[in-house]
């Protein structure tokens, strides 16, 4: 099987700077904007692909976000513009369609659904829980820890006096140096 | 966030008017398309069936 995936770093070899996209919109006015893809929408051809694609079943969101990034990738607007052109555009949509006649699924959340757990499983398949306590397990108890013996090796070391730190630390010295 | 999810905020946003502070922030002067323009495109286009419609959706709410 032949993989045709990029070689990693050949977007560095690729010369981008005369992508539409990295160049400045030409829109950047938001009612000329709306208004300019409101009129490519109005396009048969283009209004004929929108509703093929209701058709299939893809929702109003896929759709706008199809049709902007699409815009984007010709350079007609920036992204953030676009973002502000997806309210006005699918608004538009949804009137096309309804007048068409084509059934549509919006995509929105609804913000009153009420999330599905496993009681309403349970319910919906009329399944009744038995209280049963869960049967205590035998599990083997840790020993207590011993402490090992001051000679050997794992024993915890003596801490030192605050004059053998201050030695370690070097700070004798240093008041030496100090008083001269 | 993804570009999907942005423009799925974006337009519930649309729909109850909160952005349209913003976009009016952006731009001198009247903003053409807001989301009243397109309830009276709406009812330009679908004509007597929104108004049908919205009549029935008020029967059913009122039970009669």
């Amino acid at each position: 099987m032949e993989l045709k995936a990029p070689i990693p770093g050949e977007n560095l070899l690729a010369d981008g700077r005369n992508f539409p996209w990295r160049r400045a919109p030409e829109i950047v006015d938001y009612d000329e904007a709306v208004e300019s893809i409101l009129n490519k929408v109005d396009e048969d051809a283009e209004l004929e692909a929108v509703f093929a694609m209701m058709d299939v079943g893809a929702d109003m969101v896929t759709i706008t976000s199809t049709l902007l990034l699409n815009y984007v990738g010709m350079g007609k607007v920036s992204i953030d513009l676009a973002l502000l052109m997806s309210g006005p555009l699918s608004r538009y949509l949804e009137i096309k369609a309804k007048s068409a006649g084509v059934d549509f699924d919006l995509g929105l959340v609804d913000e009153n659904r009420k999330p599905i757990t496993a009681e309403d499983m349970r319910m919906a398949m009329n399944i009744v829980e038995q209280d049963e306590e869960a049967p205590e397990l035998d599990l083997p108890q840790e020993a207590p820890e011993e402490e090992a013996p001051e000679d050997s090796l794992m024993a915890q070391p003596p801490v030192a006096s605050e004059e053998e730190q201050s030695s370690m630390l070097g700070m004798d010295e240093e008041e030496e140096i100090a008083n001269g | 966030m993804r570009f999907d999810e942005a423009v799925l905020i974006a337009m519930q946003k649309f729909r109850t008017g909160d952005v349209l502070a913003k976009t009016k922030e952006l731009k001198e002067g009247a903003v053409r398309y807001t989301p009243e323009y397109f309830d009276e495109l709406e009812k330009e286009i679908l004509g007597e069936d929104v108004e049908a419609d919205l009549d029935q959706e008020m029967e059913i709410e009122d039970g009669t």
